[in-house]
């Protein structure tokens, strides 16, 4: 699935994002980083049309996402606790989701199985606790595997590695990894290292705009950590600077 | 000091900051002040001359004296109103116990913050002018100035706390709460056995006799301060959690909701619903009360009708009302609030806008059955003008109300905090009073029934019958105004604290 921005802008008090032409290919993954307030939680949403753009337009494989329903069936999003159903269990909730998605039973369990290493709170199949008493990290995988059940041409994180333990943070990356190239993924995160390793592209947001957009390679963490730090250490000055 | 000082500052914050009323803070409050002096106006000038029409009345009677005697009585009458219509001290002390505030301080300062409310404007213009006209004349100023403490600490201070100890009660211990229940009607009984001047004559007792009175204020007032910060200390403890589980039983709902989800139409989200209403406190406790309500109403219907009695104006408001409504009502102001916590996935998900309505007019549709079927039994022991005249108002009910609830329901733009108090019937939206104005027409249509019970009939009817035959189009419609309006509502749900 391609998406792709129009001149897209939206307005808050003192904040402006604007997007006006951002691309990505069927098949790509894009890594999404900035400061806090940079605008990438804003621009997901604009994305999953859950805030209306004051200009311009999100476009998924050229239909306007506002005015047109049938991307939905194929896309998987996680951004969030709103995106829970607290009052349930993981395994009613999932059921729910398989069936927004027209998914029959028999796939639908299968699919499951390959989270059973992901989700250890409960065996899946047998959760009793409702997802408003579970742990910040295992509400974030219960969101995760609704999100990936369906297996969606387009998938939207936003943050899927915050609360997560490291082994299935690794577990999450490896996931993602092996959906390359099958599905379009957007991926928020400030854990530079993991997002690196998950997108073919990493797009930094800042002050509501894309500064930098370019193809991942072996330096790039090492550049975005050297972006970041910039903004809090003054850059050293030569001694010609200094003379000058 | 400190404590309250720092809640007040932030209850005002959130005020102010409040885009409260659908239009706007500054709209809204107008509203609200308009409806209070219609309602207040009556009320002080009533209480001002409540003398003078006791000495019409009971001529040999002393008027101070029949006055003191039914004081009392107001503090059950308070305690009802605010615990049916005011929330808990908010929950949100959470956010304060890991700053150096003293919790017990916290706690107090909860407390005192419950007194802000409408309540307390009622019960003071209540016992204001009856006390200007007949106390403050009639006893010297220290007497009078007794009198008036013991006034407000009873209609104002007790039932505060007593609301607010009986939705805690119901909370962490529901047992208490029947047995405090029970209590009360153990009094009442008692009252009604030995004849009536016991309560009576303990009111007299306490409003008569200022520094009794004032004694026995003070020490219930402190009673029921220690008893109420004993129960909301364990709410500071953010830790603790009632761990849900479902197991058993409510593995045997599983199968009645896999039904509900094979059977009904849009049977995956109404099952989903009804599953919230069945697991969250608030919808929990609004079917609770909306089912006693029910077999209360209707249970007066029945002897009504077995008795031969002529129906009563106050059964005719109540069974058209409640008494259709039923769990509609409590539900039908908070239709999409109460979905608030989980819109983003329905949004961002396949679900196709229509279905969400569908499933919304349904469950509404559904919760005034029982009411609906109830009444009808009702209706077959009654005249035919009664009995039409209760027809129209279920067609009022499913053609008009419910879908008028849905559309109004549009308008939130407030989260619905389904983990609060059982018993809480607030509104806080112009739309919202929208949606209950539509539910309380046969009420007021009522007002010119009497006489006229065919023509109010057709009045009620009319209407309600063609929005039940259009309800084939009726989602379409609705849907047209959901897609223009949800991004607000998800706005307004993520931008706006929950009631």
């Amino acid at each position: 699935m391609r998406l792709t921005t129009d001149a897209l802008t939206k307005r808050y008090d003192e904040f402006e994002l604007s997007i006006p032409d951002f691309e990505i290919e069927p098949g790509t993954a894009v890594g999404l980083v900035g400061n806090n307030g940079a605008g990438k939680t804003t621009f997901l949403r604009l994305a999953l049309d859950l805030i209306r753009a004051d200009d311009g337009e999100v476009m998924l494989d050229g239909d306007v996402v506002a005015d047109v329903f049938d991307w939905k069936t194929r896309t998987g999003s996680y951004l969030g606790p709103s995106f829970l159903i607290d009052f349930l269990t993981p395994d009613e909730y999932w059921h729910f989701v398989w069936q927004t998605y027209d998914l029959d039973e028999a796939t639908v369990n299968e699919r499951l199985a390959r989270f059973e290493d992901f989700y250890v709170d409960e065996p899946i199949g047998d959760t009793t606790k409702y997802i408003c008493d579970l742990s910040t990290g295992n509400k974030n995988k219960a969101g995760l595997v609704a999100a990936l059940l369906p297996e969606p041409d387009l998938l939207v994180f936003d943050e899927p590695f915050a609360s997560l333990d490291p082994r299935s943070q690794i577990q999450l990356k490896e996931i993602l990894q092996a959906r390359r190239g099958d599905a379009t993924m957007l991926v928020s995160s400030h854990d530079l290292g993991h997002v690196t390793d998950v997108s073919d592209r990493i797009a930094i947001l800042e002050g509501g705009e894309i500064v930098r957009d370019e193809p991942t390679d072996p330096d790039t963490l090492e550049d975005l950590r050297t972006y970041f730090a910039e903004a809090i250490r003054p850059k050293e000055t030569g001694p010609a600077d200094a003379e000058a | 000091m400190r404590a309250l000082r720092i809640l007040l500052r932030h209850r005002v914050t959130r005020w102010l900051r409040d885009p409260s009323w659908g239009t706007g803070t500054v709209a809204g409050q107008i509203v609200l002040l308009g409806l209070l002096l219609l309602l207040l106006a009556p009320l002080g000038l009533g209480s001002y001359v409540l003398g003078d029409v006791l000495r019409e009345l009971y001529p040999e009677a002393d008027a101070l004296r029949l006055i003191n005697g039914g004081m009392l009585y107001l503090v059950p009458v308070f305690t009802a109103s605010r615990f049916f219509l005011q929330a808990l001290p908010s929950e949100r002390g959470a956010a304060y116990t890991t700053l150096p505030v003293s919790q017990t301080g916290l706690l107090n300062g909860q407390i005192a913050l419950s007194l802000l409310s409408v309540h307390t404007v009622f019960a003071v213009v209540l016992v204001g002018p009856v006390w200007a006209a007949e106390v403050a004349t009639a006893w010297p100023s220290l007497g009078a100035a007794a009198w008036l403490a013991i006034a407000l600490l009873a209609t104002v201070v007790l039932p505060s706390y007593g609301a607010n100890l009986l939705h805690l009660l119901l909370g962490r211990w529901p047992w208490g709460f029947v047995g405090a229940l029970a209590g009360v009607a153990l009094v009442v009984v008692v009252d009604a056995m030995l004849g009536p001047d016991l309560f009576r004559g303990l009111s007299r007792g306490v409003f008569g006799r200022p520094s009794v009175g004032v004694v026995a204020a003070v020490g219930g007032v402190g009673g029921m301060h220690a008893a109420l910060l004993w129960v909301m200390r364990p709410r500071l403890e953010v830790d603790r959690r009632a761990r849900q589980r479902i197991g058993g039983s409510s593995r045997r709902g599983a199968a009645f909701y896999r039904w509900v989800e094979r059977t009904l139409p849009m049977g995956r989200l109404v099952a989903l619903e009804l599953r919230q209403i069945v697991r969250t406190r608030r919808l929990r406790g609004m079917m609770l009360y909306t089912s006693l309500a029910l077999g209360a109403i209707h249970g007066w219907g029945l002897i009504i009708v077995v008795s031969g009695g002529s129906i009563e104006p106050f059964y005719i408001v109540l069974a058209c009302t409640t008494g259709i409504g039923g769990a509609a009502l409590g539900l039908g102001p908070v239709v999409f609030g109460a979905s608030s916590s989980y819109a983003d996935v329905l949004f961002a998900h396949p679900h196709r806008l229509v279905a969400a309505v569908r499933a919304k007019l349904i469950v509404l549709w559904a919760g005034t059955v029982p009411g609906t079927v109830l009444l009808l039994g009702v209706c077959a022991g009654l005249p035919a003008s009664r009995s039409a005249f209760f027809i129209a108002s279920v067609f009022w009910w499913w053609g008009i109300v419910v879908p008028g609830f849905v559309w109004m329901g549009m308008y939130a733009r407030k989260p619905v905090d389904l983990s609060a108090s059982h018993f809480s019937f607030r509104t806080s939206s112009l739309h919202e009073i929208g949606g209950l104005l539509l539910a309380l027409a046969p009420m007021f249509t009522f007002v010119d029934a009497t006489g006229y019970w065919w023509s109010t009939s057709v009045l009620l009817g009319a209407p309600g019958l063609v929005g039940l035959l259009a309800c084939y189009w009726m989602p379409q419609l609705l849907t047209r105004r959901f897609r223009a309006r949800r991004h607000e509502m998800l706005a307004g749900f993520r931008e706006n604290e929950p009631i």
